[in-house]
Parts: structure tokens; C-alpha cells; sequence
């Protein structure tokens, strides 16, 4: 029962960013009604709307903070509460307590990353009289996926490094803003764009229409998998830590 | 006699920073009986506990728990199958109900006893679909109680079990942990209340600062400890009182105290020997022998 | 059946348990055929560890008093009964031989003594206290 352990320990703030992340699309497609095309810009597509309130604004920072907070949590947390011993006691390994946590979250964070693409052209059609094209929302999905489980690994990384809950969050919200600060300073860096989280997840590398702003150029997939890989040595990094704490 | 060790360690040491919470520590834990782990406040109890069942990590030194090693993470997690444990804490998860919490511990244990976890839901009285985080100190104690009592586990170990409790509840916890050992589950507990142990536990082991002073079954100390008194009318009584069976000696004036852990009879005769002009022989109680041992510990640190 | 174990008295509680035991089936509080409590329960009652209810029965099985039945419990054994009398008999008779022996001390013949114990045999005059 480690799995309902895991989903009722990061329950509330699952529900809550998908809860952000629905109102985002809906009011989106909602707002298409009666704002778009907005009167300066009549020959805007509806795929260029969408790619600037969902993909390509602040809201790529927001998902970040949002899967980062996801990944907190854990035996470290448990220690203010008191039951980290009982946790400790129970006849698992440190390992598997760890790899449940982790693996609940990495589907929390599919989940998540994939709202737009179950969303957008489902309801578009209903909601903003349009349509928008499935497997470019699933195109977009994959970038956040890709990025996605790198924060879920940071936040994870930091739960195992820090107790208290509002540590934990702080640095869940500071540190992708000074990354991104980081990254902008630095000209050598911006030569991969898969390092700036939002300039990936934009998918602006991979557009070559600016009119409709869609993927057209083939996704990196060896670029995937170095971010799968990040994300995965953070997650083992942080189970090798707390292996070897005292609790 | 028991051959087999349920808990046994070997020099298990732990520090912290350059504080050394239990030293060198060398506990053996005999099957089928309640053995009492006793010691003041800070003696190293909860460490120790702590590192057997893989809480902690021993800064040096072994130890096994059910015969596998505490030190590997797999053999550790297969003892802590049968084992059952009351942390000091006595927590549950909060945002889980009694029912809830029940139905998560007993996932993790093939060992759980349905007719024993309905018996004790009636007897502890507690409200099943209530959030552990509402319950009131006694009731999460009675929860960690049944959620470990519940089993037919070979070990049961508690941490400080009666901390906190009203004296009815601390008699329905050691009637508890009677009842488990009378299903054949070796207890033990750790306490700094001198009086529970004695009632209930048929070994004890005496920890103070870090180290083991004391290992003996309470029956031994009943029939065989003595103190006694003897009176002499020389003034510093030459005497020597050293070898088998001596545990202290204190002189005070022309009295001399020796704790004998046996040959009671013997003693007494070295002392008339000696001249002895009065000889007072009394039973040791087990607080008697603890403070006994606990400030002979802090007159060598003074030394 | 209530017993009182004293955990601090300088003697193990597995002896105290026995020595109350004995007392009750000497005084006839436990006769024989009764049942006493099992194991766990009797621990429980008093709050001891079960292994000193077990050494309990088990010396008093070896000395004849208790019988114990796998499953069934702890029988105050039949023997007992006749052991205790025995015993019984053994200290009336030291008894006898110390009121004798006194008697004789102060002078009476033994056909004296004889005829004092048979008369407080027909017509004890204690029977008028009693009554």
C-alpha cells in the first residue's frame, strides 16, 4: 500500500495543478469566443493563440515551480510529523519507499504535461469554435514531459536535502527563476536550447512557421533521452542520500 | 535457558559529531522471554533500538536482529517482517483514519491477526473512521499499540512504551505485552520506569551513558543479590573485598556496603574473618541495583 | 483466585506464586479437581511474565500438586489432596509429640494423659464456645 501512501501524501498538490492547469486551457479556449481573433491581428491562426497563452508565455515557469513542488515530499518531511521511524519500520527498503514516491510522481507529472493535448483539441471545437490539431498539442506534451520529469528531479533531489515544508517550496519557486537567469547570462549555454526549459517547451527550436507556430521540424529524441537520463541520476542521486541519513 | 539471541550486537557504537550516544555496546537478547531495557534519559535507549532496525546506522561496530545483519539494508528490511515495532513517537499518519491506518499495516504484514486487531479495536475503544491527526495523545498510543500487538509477530519492540500514559492505561499496556509474550513473542522494551520492568520482565539490561552495566534475569537478582552491611569497630576497617561475586563496595566510617550479585554466603564469612562486628543482609531491589550501578558510573567519571 | 506477587521482596515470583498455591490447597481454598487459571491468563491477571506462571506450574507439577493438561489447563491434582493431609498429618503428629512430652514434664502418668485426650474427645468442653 506504498502506492496510496504516495498518492494521498501528494494528493492535494496534484489536484491543484491540474486544477491550474484546466483553468489555464478552459479560460483560454473560453476567452477564444468573444477575444479572438483579437482586432489588431485578424489573420492570426488559432494555433498561434494557443501557442502564446499556453506554450510559449510564463506559464512553461509555472508548470516548472508546479512539478518541482511535486516532487517534495517524502521521509525527510515525515520527520517533524514523527513517523518517519514507523515509515523506517515497515519491512521495505529505503529504495523502494523512494521508488514509489518517485514513480507516483513521474506519472503525475505525464499527467500533467499531457493536460493541454486532452484538453485543447477536444474542447476547442465546443468551447472556441475551432480546431486545433491533436498531435501537435501531443508534440507539445512531450516537450513538457521531457523537461517536466528534470524539475520532478530537482524537487525530488531537494526534498531529501531538506525538512521543512516551507524551505522545500521556496526553493521549489526561486530556483528555476535563477536558472533561467543563469542561463540567459551565460552565451556558451545558449547554444544548446534544450538547457533553457522555457525555450524548449515553447518548441520554438522545432518551428519553422512563425505564422502558425507549429512543430514542423523533427523532435530531438537524443535530447529526450539525455533529460530522461538528468532526471533519472537526480532521483538516484537523491535515494543514495537518503540511504545513507540517520533518521 | 534460551540458545538462541532474537537481538545481538557487537561493540555497536554511535556518535554524533563527538558525542558518543552508545559505546562499544554489546547486547545479547535471549528468545521466548520479556527482557527490559533500562536506563536513564539520554543512556542511549532509542539509539540503540534505532540502529537495530535500520532507523539509524551504527557508527561502528554489528549487530543482528533475528539472526540477519543489521547493517544490510535487504537482511534488515527481512527481520522487520517479523518484528514488530512501537516507535517512542507513537505516530501514525495523520491525514489517514484509524480504519485506514489499520488496513495500510496490515498490508505489510503476513503475520497480522484479525480475531487479536477486532479484540483490541473493542477493548482500546477506538474510533474507526476518525483522521489520526484529531486523536488524543492516549488514543494514537493505543492505535500504535494495536497496530503492533495485532500480529503474531516474533519480536515485539518498544520504545519507552508507557511515556505519557495514565496508570490505567500503562496497567492495559503491560497486561498487552504479557498477553504477547504468552503467545510465544519475545519483548522488548525499554523504559526508564524501574517499577514496570520489575513487575513484568523475567531479564534486564541496564544501560547507562552508552555502555551496558547491567545483563541478569530478575529472578537471579531476587534470589541471589545481596547488600551487605558490615559493621567493624576498627576505624578504617582493614578490609578486602574483591573477586567472585562482589558488584560495589563503598565504605562509609566504619561501615562497609558490598553489593554481592552471589555467593551471599560466602561473603558474609570473609567478613567475620574479618572481624566483622555486625552483619546486615538485605534483598536488592531492581532500583536498589540500578542507582547502584548508574552512580558508580558517574563516581568513576568523576575519578 | 486472587494472588499477590511482590516484585521487590528478594524472592523470585515464580517461588511467591508457588508458596501461594501451596497455602490455598493446604487451607483447602483449592481442592482437588479444581482448575486454575492457564498461562496467559493468570500472567495477564497479574500482570507477570508467563514464564514465571509456567515455572510456577511446572515445579508444582513435579512436586504431585498440580496436574497439567495440554490445552485444558492446570488441575489441582488428586495426589494433592492426599499429599497435603499428608503433611497435615506429619505436623499434627510433631504437635502431639511436643504436648506429650510437656505433659509428661510436668509430671502426669501416661495413663493420665491418656484419659485427659480421650475425655476432651467425648465431651470437649471448647464445643460450648463454639456452639
Amino acid at each position: 500500500m506504498l502506492w496510496y501512501k504516495s498518492w494521498r501524501e501528494s494528493r492535494v498538490r496534484f489536484l491543484l495543478s491540474i486544477s491550474v492547469w484546466t483553468i489555464l486551457c478552459v479560460s483560454l479556449m473560453y476567452r477564444a469566443r468573444t477575444g479572438f481573433p483579437p482586432p489588431e491581428r485578424t489573420d492570426l491562426p488559432y494555433s498561434a493563440w494557443v501557442w502564446a497563452n499556453i506554450y510559449g508565455n510564463m506559464n512553461t515557469t509555472v508548470f516548472i515551480i508546479l512539478v518541482m513542488i511535486l516532487g517534495l515530499g517524502g521521509l525527510r518531511r515525515e520527520g517533524p510529523v514523527g513517523t518517519t521511524s514507523f515509515t523506517l519500520s515497515l519491512p521495505v527498503t529505503r529504495n523502494r519507499l523512494l521508488g514509489v514516491r518517485a514513480a507516483m510522481g513521474l506519472l503525475q507529472v505525464i499527467l500533467l504535461s499531457f493536460l493541454p493535448a486532452m484538453l485543447i483539441p477536444t474542447l476547442s471545437p465546443l468551447l472556441a469554435r475551432q480546431n486545433y490539431p491533436e498531435s501537435q498539442a501531443l508534440q507539445f506534451g512531450l516537450l513538457f514531459m521531457a523537461w517536466g520529469a528534470v524539475a520532478f528531479g530537482v524537487g525530488f533531489l531537494w526534498s531529501s536535502l531538506f525538512a521543512g515544508e516551507f524551505t522545500g517550496t521556496a526553493l521549489c519557486v526561486i530556483s528555476p527563476l535563477v536558472y533561467r537567469i543563469f542561463i540567459s547570462s551565460s552565451s556558451a549555454l545558449q547554444r544548446y536550447p534544450a538547457f533553457n526549459y522555457a525555450n524548449f517547451m515553447s518548441g520554438l527550436p522545432y518551428i519553422q512557421s512563425p505564422v502558425k507556430v507549429l512543430i514542423d521540424r523533427p523532435l530531438p529524441w537524443a535530447t529526450f533521452l539525455i533529460l530522461a537520463a538528468v532526471s533519472t541520476s537526480l532521483i538516484a542521486l537523491s535515494a543514495r542520500l537518503t540511504r545513507q541519513q540517520d533518521f | 535457558m534460551t540458545e538462541s539471541y532474537v537481538i545481538e550486537t557487537q561493540d555497536l557504537t554511535k556518535r554524533y559529531r563527538k558525542f558518543e550516544a552508545v559505546r562499544n555496546l554489546n547486547l545479547r537478547v535471549g528468545a521466548g522471554r520479556i527482557t527490559g531495557f533500562l536506563g536513564r534519559n539520554g543512556a542511549g535507549k532509542s539509539s540503540t533500538i534505532k540502529m537495530l532496525l535500520g532507523i539509524s546506522r551504527p557508527s561502528s561496530g554489528s549487530g543482528t536482529l533475528l539472526g540477519r545483519s543489521i547493517d544490510v539494508a535487504a537482511q534488515c528490511c527481512e527481520s522487520r517482517r517479523h518484528v514488530a515495532y512501537v516507535a517512542e513517537d507513537k505516530q501514525a499518519y495523520g491525514y489517514m483514519t484509524v480504519a485506514e491506518m489499520i488496513a495500510f499495516t496490515r498490508s505489510f504484514y503476513p503475520d497480522w491477526n484479525v480475531d487479536m486487531e477486532r479484540r483490541l479495536l473493542k477493548q482500546f475503544d477506538l474510533p474507526i473512521h476518525r483522521k489520526v491527526r484529531v486523536l488524543s495523545k492516549g488514543m494514537r498510543t493505543k492505535l500504535a499499540l494495536l497496530l503492533a500487538l495485532a500480529r503474531r509477530s516474533r519480536l515485539l519492540i518498544l520504545d519507552e512504551p508507557s511515556e505519557g500514559l495514565d496508570p490505567v492505561s500503562i496497567e492495559e499496556l503491560l497486561q498487552a505485552l504479557v498477553g504477547a509474550a504468552g503467545e510465544g513473542t519475545t519483548v522488548f522494551f525499554s523504559s526508564h520506569q524501574i517499577a514496570e520492568v520489575e513487575r513484568v520482565a523475567d531479564h534486564v539490561c541496564i544501560i547507562d551513558r552508552g555502555r551496558l552495566v547491567a545483563d541478569t534475569s530478575l529472578d537471579q537478582i531476587r534470589r541471589d543479590y545481596r547488600r551487605i552491611t558490615f559493621g567493624f569497630s576498627t576505624d578504617p576497617p582493614r578490609v578486602d573485598f574483591t573477586g567472585e561475586g562482589i558488584g560495589s563496595v563503598r565504605a562509609d566510617g566504619r561501615q562497609v556496603t558490598v553489593m554481592a550479585t552471589r555467593n551471599a554466603d560466602a561473603i558474609i564469612e570473609r567478613g567475620h574473618r574479618f572481624g566483622a562486628a555486625s552483619i546486615d543482609t538485605n534483598p536488592v531491589s531492581l532500583r536498589e541495583l540500578f542507582l547502584d550501578l548508574v552512580k558508580e558510573e558517574s563516581r568513576d567519571a568523576l575519578v | 483466585m486472587a494472588f499477590t506477587l511482590n516484585p521487590s521482596s528478594g524472592q523470585p515470583l515464580y517461588l511467591q506464586l508457588m508458596q501461594q498455591i501451596r497455602h490455598a490447597i493446604e487451607t483447602g481454598v483449592l481442592q482437588s479437581g479444581d482448575i486454575l487459571p492457564g498461562v496467559r491468563t493468570l500472567s495477564q491477571q497479574l500482570v507477570v511474565s508467563p514464564n514465571t506462571v509456567v515455572k510456577a506450574y511446572s515445579e508444582l507439577e513435579h512436586e504431585g500438586l498440580l496436574e497439567l493438561r495440554h490445552g485444558s489447563g492446570a488441575y489441582i491434582s488428586s495426589r494433592s489432596a492426599k499429599k497435603t493431609r499428608s503433611d497435615r498429618f506429619r505436623r499434627a503428629q510433631e504437635r502431639v509429640r511436643g504436648l506429650v512430652d510437656k505433659l509428661r514434664h510436668d509430671g502426669l502418668s501416661e495413663e493420665e494423659i491418656q484419659r485427659l485426650v480421650e475425655a476432651e474427645l467425648f465431651y470437649p468442653a471448647s464445643a460450648n464456645r463454639r456452639s
